[in-house]
């Protein structure tokens, strides 16, 4: 019975610890965000402002998915174990929130948190953050799985990742006909889909590049490279395919002149954007070659 | 603007095929045999005999092929070594599998007619002698060289004096000899016998489709009642 308490009493200790963890993000948020010190640590009301509530509890949702990556082995000992949580935990948290600073200052360099969110309650910009947030998360997760327990890897292949994240959210000019701006001032929604998933598809892409054996960090960097390359070019030829199968004419300014401009459009290119990553990914991540070294 | 596209996708294509080229893990280390001469730059130091011990191809369209060579030599111990070979090369070389493709002598010579194993040694003064014996002139390694046979494949064959005469016959008309009974090449009985990873099962293996599916059947079959 004394086993099954300790036990009980260790699952009770770490979900506080996550819940500390979440506390820190709180005071970060005031951090990241000092004009709006009030606002964060003042009650929520979230139907009051629905923008701000899928902007905090993206990041909210984040830290819950690079929690959920971590693991808890009492058999390697109480303190080792406890250690080796807190530490990654915390290295988690504040690299997620590194990343979300300063993707922040990169695809959002043209627009202020306050005046969109608390001001304006542009659900655009709730939809994109709440997307940019869960993809990096999506992404940490994932470095923290390859660097296996490495803090310096663990850092080295986070940088890498973001200069790869930060890259390729500059490439949405290059497929997409929205104009990221001036759709944005006008809270368009069709763009936040459109965006949105071209987010998440970069992020698959980049997941599935991260997603292969390890044996020294240089060759597994270039593996990297070369498999987002190779995503890159097979890309278009998936999304060329999709739109010559089903015969889609793109043209966005079609609907500009309804309630919701470029919605329709911007859903088609989001979910395109979305299913053609995932394509894109069984390409670069699922499909292996053998190697002469079974047979020599 | 499509225009533009197209000349950037090029862009993209050739910067990955040339970064796959040059950075690519699975490009190092290996040398590139294509024919003869570079088979002979790659062996350094003599007396040497380079035996074919293996061959492999990978890809689907476009295959790659390499060739597993053991290089024995006179004064040290033997080392394996792979290369990448052309589709010729190892077209011309299928049939020799277990054989000498390439060896040097001492005073340089070097010649690539596909010949039992360790010939280079064979008759070699230096290594060995004639022994007369009830099937007449048998050669044997001397002590200090009692290894060559078990590196080169020859271990329990004795060279008699007609198959010498018979290398020097084949190294002068440049035919290939495979062993009066065809004991050497990919056929041959003492290849098999000393260099069994080719023949090792798995290899280019075709599938049968028939036992394919009634192993997936059966698979499944036993899955469903619970049983692994």
């Amino acid at each position: 019975m004394n086993e099954i308490f300790d036990k009980l009493l260790i699952r009770f200790l770490f979900t506080v610890f996550i819940c500390l963890g979440l506390l820190f993000y709180k005071y970060a948020h005031v951090l990241f965000y000092p004009s709006q010190k009030k606002q964060i640590l003042k009650k929520i009301y979230p139907s009051e402002n629905y923008v701000d509530t899928l902007h905090v509890f993206s990041r909210l949702i984040g830290i819950a998915l690079i929690f959920s990556t971590l693991e808890f082995n009492e058999y390697i000992g109480f303190v080792q174990s406890v250690l080796d949580f807190f530490i990654l935990g915390t290295s988690g948290i504040i690299l997620y929130l590194l990343s979300l600073y300063i993707l922040d200052n990169i695809v959002f360099y043209n627009f202020e948190y306050k005046d969109e969110v608390l001001k304006k309650k542009n659900a655009a910009y709730g939809i994109v953050s709440f997307a940019q947030a869960i993809c990096l998360a999506f992404l940490v997760r994932s470095i923290f799985k390859e660097s296996e327990h490495s803090l310096i890897i663990l850092f080295i292949l986070w940088l890498f990742a973001l200069v790869l994240f930060g890259f390729s959210t500059k490439l949405y000019p290059y497929v997409s006909k929205l104009s990221f701006n001036s759709l944005m001032i006008q809270k368009n929604l069709g763009l936040a889909f459109s965006y949105s998933g071209f987010l998440f598809g970069t992020t698959l892409i980049i997941m599935a590049s991260f997603n292969h054996e390890h044996h020294d960090l240089i060759s597994y960097c270039i593996q990297v490279v070369l498999k987002t390359l190779l995503g890159s070019l097979i890309f278009p030829i998936f999304r060329a395919g999709v739109t010559q199968v089903f015969q889609i004419t793109e043209a966005p300014q079609s609907g500009a002149q309804t309630d919701t401009p470029h919605l329709g459009y911007g859903i088609y290119e989001g979910s395109v954007f979305l299913m053609v990553a995932m394509l894109t990914s069984i390409i670069i991540g699922q499909i292996h070659f053998g190697t002469i070294y079974p047979f020599f | 603007m499509n225009l533009n596209k197209l000349i950037i996708y090029c862009l993209l294509l050739l910067a990955y095929l040339g970064l796959s080229k040059s950075l690519s893990p699975s490009e190092f280390g290996i040398s590139y045999v294509f024919n003869e001469e570079s088979l002979s730059s790659l062996i350094r130091g003599a007396p040497v005999s380079v035996i074919l011990v293996d061959t492999h191809s990978t890809g689907f369209i476009i295959k790659t092929y390499y060739q597993k060579y053991k290089v024995v030599y006179g004064f040290q111990t033997y080392e394996e070594i792979i290369v990448r070979t052309s589709r010729a090369f190892t077209t011309k070389h299928e049939k020799f599998i277990g054989m000498s493709i390439f060896r040097r002598s001492e005073d340089l010579n070097e010649s690539f007619t596909p010949l039992p194993p360790g010939s280079v040694f064979i008759g070699n003064r230096d290594f060995g002698r004639w022994r007369n014996t009830q099937k007449g002139k048998v050669w044997s390694f001397y002590r200090a060289y009692r290894y060559i046979p078990q590196y080169t494949g020859l271990r329990g064959f004795n060279p008699t004096y007609s198959f010498y005469q018979k290398i020097q016959q084949s190294l002068r008309e440049n035919k290939p000899f495979y062993g009066f009974n065809d004991e050497f090449g990919t056929e041959g009985s003492i290849t098999r016998e000393q260099f069994p990873a080719f023949f090792r099962k798995g290899r280019n293996e075709k599938i049968n489709l028939k036992d394919y599916f009634g192993d997936f059947l059966k698979k499944n079959f036993r899955a469903s009642r619970g049983t692994l």
